[in-house]
């Protein structure tokens, strides 16, 4: 289970000398440390620095347990937190906070890293692991993350470094979970103290400093973390972490290309083009895609009708959007699969485009219907062109250009007929994109679809952990979605990692977020 | 100067003839011409401002194009046309409507008095002290977006301005020789309201108008540019300036013209404003462009 | 005067009480749960709901409007829904940026309006008072937003002589403040300051017929003097109150403003907190400006009054 990037118990010597040390004098211990055991390896790398990330997304709260972005929060409290076990780009899992675990049918042991604190001091053991893995579960917190552990039926404390859960039924996908937010260790002295969510303590590489709501958010090193790069030098390497929240687009390209920030979490198409011929700059495609979708409400009139529903799809010149939409850096692809996940099968296809034939299928009379969108940059853009390309093919759409809220409410209550909406791609595993979506009681079947194949598929895929099984059952999944054009599936604009040339070492997680522990400024 | 106080017809000829030699109204009336002209021919262009071509995105000026393409291949001249429907609207409808309801309740608070008319301008000074924005954003954020909706946030916001104007002219006259003669004589309160106050109220009225109209018009832009205004496929000049500034290193002159063409309305009504308060003589804060 | 100071300030109640329900109930109109920006949109109907009893979204309106009202009287404007955060904190939080940006604004118009105005009077009907008065007309006539992506083109993606945006705190870093400013600023300022050119012009010309500087000049006192010493010193009056009233729409100014250079102020405060349904915040951030305005135009309606005796309390 070891990992060759993670360290033994034995290569710990450094930290014992540094627990012996005390409070400041560790700090210029640890630099120096850092400083003669980089040697060759590091190069003319600069260790140390402030690393400042332009963000768009700032997250509401710290607290994992109650975070509630998809996604994307996760960039910012993996530099706070650390979980019991990490996976790994390729989806394999690494120790963390856990040194082993043992999964046997609904029990899993882990025993637990020793010496690790909390940044305030706090010891990490199985108690205060127990302590956060409850909370999650505990309708009195109203975790958002408490649906991703809902298998968990109890959580015990054997000894300070093991920890014992039990499961109601085997859940394939329960060290996902583990790895990610519902898994992050909290403080559990400070969560106690209230008002947690503004002023979080993890284990993390880095230590919270400041959040100014809308401005920014810093990190500072934190000297006695755990981790050890491969070369064994101490991590994290940048002595802090500034995360300037802007929106703007246009100034987020500005400032990565004069180097008022040396990462960005995600940009338009359209803004690649200038960065691309800057050197300082890098694009690095890290297989991240935005999905574009319109759901099709099948519970009403007119799409109720497969019929009509075909003809939606065939008015669509997806190519037409992506080229408008994302200045031509895109892909299609059949649904929420990218051309590099597992489960993508390319001979799944919607009906090619033939806006004539839509309209011989419309019977001639102009099909009223009402598309909401999101008052969301290039979202109003989309619906523009869809408007105009179904119009021509015989429909009468009515756009709406909302605001989140309304335009879910209105999905919710399903009072649309078509809906314009992205997600991020891909997710830590496809039942997390197909579920919510498609299962008849998920949360966000916005299309009111109870179609028992359907239902009968997205269980099969999650009974198992034999990835042919699950494979299988996901292309059935799409293959049924797009046969019944539930839903038409539009471009995949590319979202690269984007960063300043002199910033390496980034690590990224399964879908694309990241982890700066390991990352390093030249200076 | 004495203002002018008798509501006589002669009066108001040397008014037009002194506007028409003003320079700035010889600019402002083409200008705002050509504007209502425009919406007038939107009709028949709509069409083609509307037609998206995936093939031509973000297109330079060109024979086909003379102002270029926008971000989904659509003719930016026709796009400012068409979108010429929108300032007409909004300095007609909601200018219009602001200026008959507040008149009313100005005429009314200022005549009546007593409790309703303090009710009435009390709500007319918390209105006011909104900032006109975020009053405008929040009634078209309650209502939904679209031109219907834009129209009845900018009446909303305009009309307490056209309230105030009025109930103070309306207690300036009270006290005018005239007006107590009338009322002496005998005539009733309409009558009286009808015969000799609105005639005397019109100047100012129409320069208050104008000045109005010029802040309905950003007020409009700025809603569609922060993307509540009027609703796709139909333009709007303050979308167009939003959707030119997602784009300036591709094209330069996307945001540019339709920008120019708010300046250039609003310029209008503004200096219209100054000429016709130099030739009606009324010189006060409130008929001055000011935001 | 001491009675007209008190009648008008016992007016403030009452406005101040409509504001409050206007405000209220018109945010109540707003479609869209707002638990939906606080949970993300794969929440549970469920949770939703529990957050909705949470927040005392289901207690009748006027309960929830006494719960507020009693809060802001004693001090309380309540927390946002969004972050938990107390309104009043966020609000001090958000200050700084907007009152430097209308500090900033009003300088420039103290500055390039007064002087720019008095040369366009004494200047009358010469090439320079037309450039002038048709700049201030200009200025009038681009709103912010033009202006604004105008100025960010040039000076921030073409020229780039300054950061497109961003916000230091003055406290930690004075000049990169001023720098971030400066675009912002000008952007507000471009309406004050044509405002106060117009009216500088305007009332400087209206002082200078006045008999006693037409007394004045038979004297003999030179046109310089009687220009800066009498003319101007009685023009300044209305040159201030109609600065005054700006400050209402400067605030309009600044929501765009603000929103253009994501400047972290009152505005975008507001703005953001109307589209995430935060409306603890909007509340309370609204009352403040409006309450704001109210005294700004109390306090210049005072010194009016104090300055011309022709107005009797």
């Amino acid at each position: 289970m070891a990992a060759p990037s993670f360290p033994h118990p034995s290569h710990r010597p450094a930290l014992t000398r540094r627990a012996l040390l005390g409070g400041g004098v560790a700090l210029i211990a640890a630099g120096a440390l850092a400083g003669c055991g980089s040697g060759d390896s590091a190069g003319a790398k600069g260790r140390g620095g402030t690393l400042t990330v332009g963000f768009d997304n700032e997250p509401t709260t710290l607290d994992p347990a109650l975070s509630s972005a998809i996604s994307s929060d996760r960039s910012v409290l993996n530099l706070f937190y650390d979980t019991l076990l990490r996976q790994q780009r390729d989806g394999s899992f690494v120790p963390a906070l856990a040194e082993k675990w043992t999964v046997e049918g609904t029990t899993v042991t882990f025993t637990l890293r020793a010496g690790v604190t909390f940044h305030d001091g706090t010891p990490f053991d199985a108690e205060a692991a127990a302590f956060n893995l409850r909370r999650v579960i505990d309708p009195a917190t109203k975790s958002t993350k408490a649906g991703a552990l809902k298998k968990l039926a109890a959580v015990d404390v054997v000894d300070p470094r093991t920890l014992r859960l039990t499961l109601k039924a085997t859940d394939p996908l329960l060290l996902v979970q583990l790895a990610h937010e519902p898994g992050m260790m909290a403080s559990p002295t400070a969560v106690k103290a209230g008002e947690y969510g503004r002023k979080p303590v993890g284990t993390g590489p880095f230590v919270f400093d400041a959040w100014r709501s809308k401005v920014q958010l810093t990190g500072k090193r934190n000297p006695k973390y755990w981790r050890k790069a491969a070369d064994g030098t101490a991590l994290p390497r940048l002595d802090q972490v500034v995360y300037r929240f802007v929106t703007d687009t246009k100034v987020l390209r500005a400032e990565i290309s004069t180097g008022g920030v040396q990462l960005v979490r995600v940009l338009p198409p359209e803004e690649f083009g200038q960065l691309k011929s800057d050197r300082q700059v890098v694009l690095e495609d890290i297989g991240v895609r935005r999905s574009y979708y319109v759901a099709l409400n099948t519970t009403r009139a007119p799409f109720n009708d497969p019929k009509l529903r075909e003809a939606f799809a065939m008015a669509v010149d997806r190519a037409g959007v992506g080229k408008a939409a994302a200045a031509g850096e895109f892909d299609l692809a059949p649904s929420f699969a990218t051309r590099n996940d597992w489960f993508f099968d390319g001979s799944i296809t919607p009906p090619p485009l033939n806006p004539a034939k839509a309209k011989a299928a419309l019977g001639g009379r102009p099909v009223p219907i009402t598309v909401v969108a999101r008052r969301r940059a290039p979202d109003p853009t989309i619906a523009e062109l869809l408007q105009s390309q179904l119009t021509a093919a015989g429909f009468d759409p009515k756009v709406e250009v909302l605001e989140a809220q309304t335009q879910l409410d209105r999905m919710r209550k399903q009072d649309f007929d078509a809906a314009l909406l992205v997600i991020d791609i891909p997710r830590l595993d496809p039942s997390l994109s197909f579920d919510p979506y498609f299962a008849s009681k998920g949360s966000n079947n916005w299309s009111g679809l109870a179609d028992a194949e359907l239902d009968g598929l997205l269980e099969k895929a999650v009974g198992t952990e034999d990835r042919a099984v699950r494979k299988q059952a996901y292309v059935d999944v799409q293959r049924r979605i797009v046969g019944q054009n539930y839903w038409v599936f539009l471009h995949q604009p590319r979202s690269p990692l984007i960063h300043s040339a002199k910033l390496t070492g980034i690590v990224l997680n399964v879908d694309g977020q990241w982890r700066l522990d390991e990352a390093e400024l030249a200076s | 100067m004495p203002v002018d106080t008798t509501p006589t017809r002669a009066a108001r000829r040397p008014v037009l003839t002194r506007l028409l030699r003003d320079r700035r109204a010889r600019f402002a009336l083409p200008v705002l011409a050509a504007v209502v002209l425009a919406a007038a021919a939107s009709p028949l262009i709509s069409a083609r401002s509307r037609a998206t071509d995936t093939e031509r995105l973000l297109a330079g000026p060109s024979g086909r194009h003379p102002l270029g393409t926008d971000e989904l291949g659509r003719d930016v001249l026709a796009r400012i046309v068409d979108g010429a429907t929108v300032t007409v609207a909004v300095a007609t409808v909601a200018v219009g409507a602001a200026l008959v309801l507040g008149t009313l309740l100005g005429l009314f608070a200022g005549y009546r008095g007593g409790w309703l008319d303090a009710v009435l301008m009390r709500t007319v000074d918390g209105l006011l002290a909104f900032p006109l924005l975020v009053l405008a954003l929040t009634v078209v954020a309650a209502l939904g977006p679209g031109l219907r909706n834009a129209l009845i946030a900018i009446a909303v916001v305009t009309t307490p301005r056209f309230a105030r104007v009025v109930r103070a002219e309306v207690l300036s006259l009270r006290t005018r020789e005239w007006v107590s003669a009338a009322h002496i004589v005998g005539l009733p309160t309409p009558a009286l309201l009808r015969r000799h106050l609105l005639p005397h109220l019109a100047g100012t009225l129409f320069v208050f108008a104008a000045l109005q109209a010029s802040t309905a018009i950003i007020a409009e832009a700025s809603l569609s540019f922060l993307g509540l205004g009027v609703q796709p496929p139909q333009p709007s000049w303050g979308a167009m300036v939003a959707a030119g500034t997602d784009h300036l290193d591709a094209s330069w002159s996307l945001s540019v013209f339709p920008g120019l063409a708010i300046l250039l309305t609003i310029a209008a009504f503004n200096l219209l404003a100054d000429a016709l308060r130099d030739a009606l003589d009324a010189h006060r804060p409130d008929l001055t462009p000011a935001r | 005067m001491t009675g007209y100071l008190l009648r008008r300030v016992a007016q403030l109640i009452p406005v101040l009480f409509i504001v409050s329900v206007l405000l209220f109930v018109l945010l109540r109109l707003l479609p869209g749960d707002p638990t939906t920006s606080i949970l993300g949109q794969e929440a549970s109907a469920a949770d939703r709901a529990a957050l909705r009893a949470d927040l005392g979204l289901d207690a009748p309106l006027w309960r929830q409007f006494v719960d507020w009202i009693g809060g802001v009287l004693t001090g309380d404007l309540g927390s946002s829904w969004l972050t938990g955060e107390p309104v009043a904190g966020v609000i001090v939080d958000r200050l700084p940026a907007t009152v430097e940006l209308g500090l900033i604004a009003l300088l420039l118009a103290v500055a390039i309006g007064i002087p720019a105005g008095v040369l366009a009077a004494v200047r009358r009907r010469t090439a320079t008072d037309h450039a002038l008065t048709g700049i201030g007309v200009l200025a009038l006539s681009t709103p912010h937003f033009y202006l604004a992506a105008l100025l960010i083109g040039v000076f921030a993606i073409w020229l780039r002589v300054v950061p497109p945006s961003g916000y230091v705190p003055f406290t930690e870093d004075p000049a990169g403040n001023l720098v971030r400013m400066v675009l912002p600023a000008v952007t507000v300022g471009s309406t004050v300051v044509a405002v106060v050119l117009r009216q500088t012009r305007g009332s400087l010309l209206a002082a200078l017929g006045e008999d006693y500087i037409r007394t004045a000049q038979a004297t003999g006192i030179g046109r310089r003097r009687i220009v800066t010493v009498y003319a101007l010193r009685n023009a300044m009056v209305p040159v201030v109150t109609v600065t005054a009233l700006q400050i209402g729409a400067l605030m309009s100014a600044t929501v765009v403003t603000e929103t253009i250079f994501t400047l972290p102020g009152m505005g975008t405060l507001i703005v953001n907190g109307i589209f995430s349904r935060d409306l603890p915040v909007v509340q309370g951030a609204v009352l403040v400006v409006v309450t704001f305005v109210l005294l700004v135009n109390l306090v210049t309606d005072l010194i009016y009054a104090w300055l011309d005796p022709r107005i009797t309390y």
